[in-house]
């Protein structure tokens, strides 16, 4: 009985034992790098104007206003009116959900599809490898916004075709990454060991590979989310995006290119707006890949 | 030593083959392989220690992850435990397994870095679902913890925040986690310091007075085998060339291989005599074996017959099995030199 209760204390001392783990280690490391925090902040910042676009924006993005059409920046269009009176400012915030519901859930769509294809191939190797790497060289044969302006073209305009056109087009590179890293971590020790003790393929995959994967995951998902932006604000630019009354901002600089001359500040802003937010993903991808990758780890 | 197991050993293996293949064959040529292990008998007695020493490449490894089927053998019969181990099926064997575990050389290699020393010593439990509630878990981990060594206090912490010696006893708790009766270690200390390896090796031994479990102890480093084994086997080139009991091996190295190997151990004293045998050349590519004798190409004694026929083990002395064609038999009493 004593040495019962005294297993269960020493089980709870072992509990509350501070460990720093690889994630807590990375954080810190994380925390440590300047400019990545301000681009976390800008990203975060983008978020919050995207759930409260709806409070925050100074004016209905829909009205038409026709008295005040292609008017530059004043005072009470802060970043002036476009071809119908809308105020920009108000369509920039909320072009912002378009944006980062695009760039979010087509990486989600893309970081299932690749992880379970890519986890596939590199487990059971054979012929199953053989027939996904094939179609992952026809996919990646493809030029990556023809592919999508020929899925967009199939399946028609909307931002849900939009998620799955930029989906379908990401999971490659993903399948490719976790593919080579199961091929790594199927011969290392560990999993011989829980071989050994009779795990099946499914508690292989799930308790050991995909686990040693996720850093790289993280990695690919923060850096996959300018690219998702970008080629969804090529697509509305090129007219195959969401449809006309949404707004988007490439639709937005679509429409501003007809009066780059007369009234340049309207395409300048939509543009801007993406400048920033796929540069601070980008300059936030690079320091979590500083921070996770354990080559880097003393 | 153990005698009484004799009548049915723990472990039997008889012609095990393993041959990876390395290129199809094409156009009518043969395929071709590497042969790793190449037609292996032994046994082991339950609570009995078989050491296995050979030069690196010898396939020492491979036998062992043949012998618990981490890696399918091309041929051969294993039988452990009154049981045909290579006729289960994939999902049988999933429930045997927990009675052939293993340790691996490499502490850094072999632990989970995502996962904390407490998760890698219940994974086994976990497979297996030893334990219906997390409390008996908990119990068995501490207890195994206590068992190798461990403070139980460090089992929220992950492996890399242990040194190489604390990570194999991890790595040796963990095996233990289904009270196997086998346990294959793969040069468990060939990878730490000296002064580690002798506490390691010192915890083997403890931990098989108290459990009774039997160890194939792959290693390449002779004085170790020496300190642990009940039976020493030497393989070179997928073969075992010669196995004995550890003191007749030791005394009366019959193989030339054998000698040579047993010569080229260092004694720690500048002025004894001591007979080195040089071997020439380089070990041949277990691709292309030699014909004959495996060994003849390399064999300071080797006569033309040694390139024709091939020599099978024969008992040469109690319990002592050699694969020459030119081992003669002796006597305890008989001390005369061989060959």
């Amino acid at each position: 009985m004593q040495s019962k209760q005294e297993k269960i204390q020493a089980a709870e001392r072992a509990m509350g034992q501070k460990s720093r783990s690889y994630y807590v280690d990375a954080l810190m490391r994380l925390r440590k790098n300047r400019s990545a925090m301000v681009c976390l902040f800008v990203i975060v910042v983008f978020i919050i104007v995207a759930f409260t676009a709806q409070w925050i924006s100074p004016y209905d993005p829909y009205e038409i206003d026709l008295k005040n059409m292609l008017e530059g920046p004043s005072a009470e269009h802060w970043m002036g009116t476009d071809e119908y009176g809308r105020d920009i400012f108000s369509r920039i915030l909320y072009g912002t959900r378009i944006s980062l519901s695009v760039g979010l859930v087509s990486q989600i769509i893309s970081t299932v599809l690749g992880v379970v294809l890519g986890s596939i191939a590199g487990y059971y190797g054979g012929k199953i490898d053989m027939l996904i790497s094939r179609l992952m060289e026809v996919f990646s044969a493809f030029p990556d916004i023809l592919f999508a302006i020929g899925i967009m073209f199939v399946l028609g305009q909307g931002i849900l075709n939009i998620f799955i056109a930029l989906g379908i087009l990401g999971w490659v590179s993903t399948a490719r990454l976790v593919r080579s890293q199961v091929l790594q971590l199927k011969e290392t020790e560990y999993i011989a060991a829980a071989k050994s003790a009779g795990a099946t393929s499914f508690w292989l995959i799930t308790r050991h590979m995909i686990p040693n994967c996720v850093s790289t995951i993280i990695i690919l998902i923060t850096m996959g989310i300018p690219g998702a932006i970008m080629s969804e604000a090529s697509l509305s630019f090129l007219g195959l995006g969401v449809s006309p009354p949404t707004a988007s901002w490439g639709s937005m600089i679509n429409t501003a290119r007809i009066y780059i001359l007369s009234d340049p500040t309207y395409s300048i802003f939509p543009g801007i707006a993406i400048i920033i937010l796929v540069l601070a993903f980008n300059i936030f991808g690079d320091g979590l890949r500083d921070a996770l990758d354990p080559r880097l780890k003393d | 030593m153990k005698e009484q197991n004799k009548a049915a050993p723990l472990l039997e293996v008889q012609g095990l083959k393993k041959w990876f293949l390395v290129q199809k064959g094409l156009f009518g040529r043969p395929n071709r392989y590497v042969k790793a292990v190449n037609g292996v008998d032994f046994t082991v007695g339950a609570g009995e220690t078989l050491g296995v020493v050979g030069e690196s490449g010898c396939g020492k490894s491979t036998m062992g992850r043949s012998v618990m089927r981490l890696i399918e053998p091309t041929e051969g019969k294993i039988r452990f435990d009154g049981e045909d181990f290579s006729a289960l099926t994939p999902q049988e064997l999933r429930k045997r397994r927990s009675d052939m575990q293993i340790i691996f050389q490499d502490p850094f290699a072999s632990l989970d870095p995502r996962m904390t020393v407490g998760d890698i010593i219940a994974e086994p439990m976990d497979i297996q679902r030893l334990h219906a509630n997390r409390s008996e878990r908990e119990d068995h981990v501490i207890e195994l913890c206590r068992l190798v060594g461990l403070d139980p206090d460090y089992l929220k912490r992950y492996a890399h925040e242990f040194s190489g010696g604390q990570r194999q006893r991890i790595g040796i708790a963990r095996s233990l986690a289904l009270s196997p009766k086998l346990i294959v270690c793969d040069e468990p200390v060939s990878a730490l310091d000296v002064s580690i390896q002798a506490q390691v090796i010192n915890l083997m031994e403890e931990i098989q007075q108290k459990r009774g479990v039997a160890y194939i102890f792959i290693s390449h480093d002779l004085s170790v085998v020496k300190y642990i084994s009940d039976k020493v086997a030497v393989m070179y080139l997928g073969r075992i060339v010669e196995i004995a009991p550890k003191h007749s091996l030791y005394d009366h190295a019959t193989h030339p291989y054998t000698q040579a190997l047993l010569s080229a151990i260092p004694i720690a004293d500048p002025d004894s005599k001591r007979r080195r045998i040089r071997l020439e050349g380089d070990i041949p590519s277990p691709m292309n074996l030699p014909s004959g004798c495996c060994f003849h190409t390399r064999c300071p004694y080797a006569t033309p017959e040694c390139a024709e026929n091939e020599p099978e083990l024969k008992l040469i002395g109690k319990d002592h099995y050699c694969a020459c064609l030119h081992a003669k038999s002796y006597s305890s009493a008989d001390q005369a030199e061989k060959i």
